[in-house]
């Protein structure tokens, strides 16, 4: 994690042919600083999409669950949501201290158990499952409250220009061309834009295939 | 939030986004988004006696499901309802377990058989613990919001760009219109 922001800004305005700033910039006048500002909110929210599409970096949340409560809402959650205590995107998995919660399909879950909803124990509980992406299910419910630990893939914060990506240096190049495509649109270089997304799309492509587990020979 | 949003769309365009036409853009993609399973949530809905409908919360996009007080009801159409009774919406005496969802004029949620008695009364929203009220209804759905979550702002806000660009205007722009609906894609897959 040794790549500046700083420097993948400066990076990102010569690739898009705009070293100083002012096609990226938004405030008027337009400025380098404007520029630069621009660039790092495109960098933040390509490192994000990017982190969640590789799941590079995941938190382990602890989680205080409400006795007689399968459902948690996410978004306004005031710990997981928007403005909480440790905001995520994506739940992973679910732990009760060093076990994993079995994941099943939402609609396994009401097909096994059409009374789900209020389904209690007083030992553990066994799965989780999500209905959508912003509800979090627990099945059964305790009935007492209760500590989880919920793996997620963070909402990273923005980038600062003295900040480093949290993502591994590996991922990096796929943040640049993910900013460098959203930066093109800016600029209405459409051609280029679309190549920065193909490339973006097939270097995906290929971290997917190198993750593959193989049989071995 | 919307306005954050709208102001990222009018960053991205360098102001040749038109703001009205914008703000139905932005309430257009995220109403498009119902489809998709991102915006869920679960709402408690006030169950009478005999209660034979009820209506869907005015954000609602699309029903996911159903729970009268413990059960997962399971989802009929009228068709097959009918059959089985033509005055199907006259009885009652046993717990609802199927449902059928009405689109007009408004998403409608009728239950069959009706409600025996009325749910235990709360105050909206409700709560989802030992004092759940039982024997009221839980709707499954998506829903439409202004203030979308944080890591969804960029990927909407390209959308409604390529629905900007895609309208008739001094700035209609056919391949500004397919590269940001492209990138807003992009986007949607990463965090799919």
């Amino acid at each position: 994690m040794t790549t500046t922001a700083a420097t993948a800004v400066t990076n990102l305005l010569d690739r898009i042919r705009d070293p100083g700033g002012l096609g990226t910039s938004v405030v008027q006048p337009p400025s380098l600083a404007g520029g630069q500002a621009f660039a790092l909110t495109l960098l933040s929210a390509a490192q994000r999409y990017v982190n969640t599409l590789e799941r590079n970096v995941l938190v382990d949340v602890p989680y205080a669950a409400t006795a007689y409560k399968t459902c948690y809402h996410i978004d306004s959650d005031p710990v997981l949501g928007t403005g909480g205590t440790n905001p995520i995107i994506k739940v992973i998995g679910v732990q009760d201290g060093e076990l994993d919660l079995v994941q099943c399909p939402f609609e396994q879950l009401w097909q096994s158990d059409l009374g789900w909803f209020r389904a209690t124990t007083g030992g553990i509980s066994h799965t989780w499952t999500t209905f959508g992406h912003d509800v979090l299910v627990i099945y059964p419910a305790m009935v007492r409250p209760y500590n989880f630990n919920v793996v997620a893939v963070p909402y990273i914060a923005d980038l600062g220009l003295s900040s480093s990506f949290t993502v591994t240096d590996d991922l990096v190049p796929s943040v640049m061309d993910l900013a460098e495509a959203m930066a093109l649109c800016k600029l209405g270089e459409y051609g280029t834009a679309n190549s920065a997304m193909d490339r973006f799309a097939n270097r995906h492509v290929e971290a997917l295939e190198a993750n593959r587990w193989k049989k071995p020979q | 939030m919307k306005t954050d949003v709208l102001n990222l769309v009018a960053g991205l365009t360098s102001g040749l986004a038109d703001q009205v036409s914008a703000s139905n853009f932005y309430d257009e993609t995220v109403y498009g988004l119902g489809d998709k399973p991102w915006l869920t949530t679960f709402t408690l809905i006030a169950a009478t006696s005999q209660m034979h409908e009820f209506d869907l919360p005015a954000t609602t996009v699309s029903l996911r499901g159903v729970v009268y007080d413990t059960r997962w009801l399971t989802e009929s159409t009228l068709r097959s309802i009918e059959q089985y009774q033509r005055a199907w919406r006259y009885i009652g005496g046993r717990e609802p377990f199927t449902y059928v969802l009405q689109d007009s004029p408004k998403l409608t949620v009728e239950v069959f058989p009706n409600t025996p008695t009325a749910g235990t009364a709360f105050t909206p929203p409700g709560v989802f613990t030992i004092a759940y009220p039982s024997r009221n209804f839980v709707a499954f759905t998506t829903e439409y919001r202004s203030t979308l979550p944080l890591w969804l702002e960029t990927a909407v806000a390209f959308a409604t760009i390529s629905r900007e660009y895609g309208r008739s205007s001094d700035h209609f722009d056919p391949d500004a219109q397919a590269a940001t609906g492209k990138l807003a894609d992009l986007l949607y897959a990463c965090v799919a």
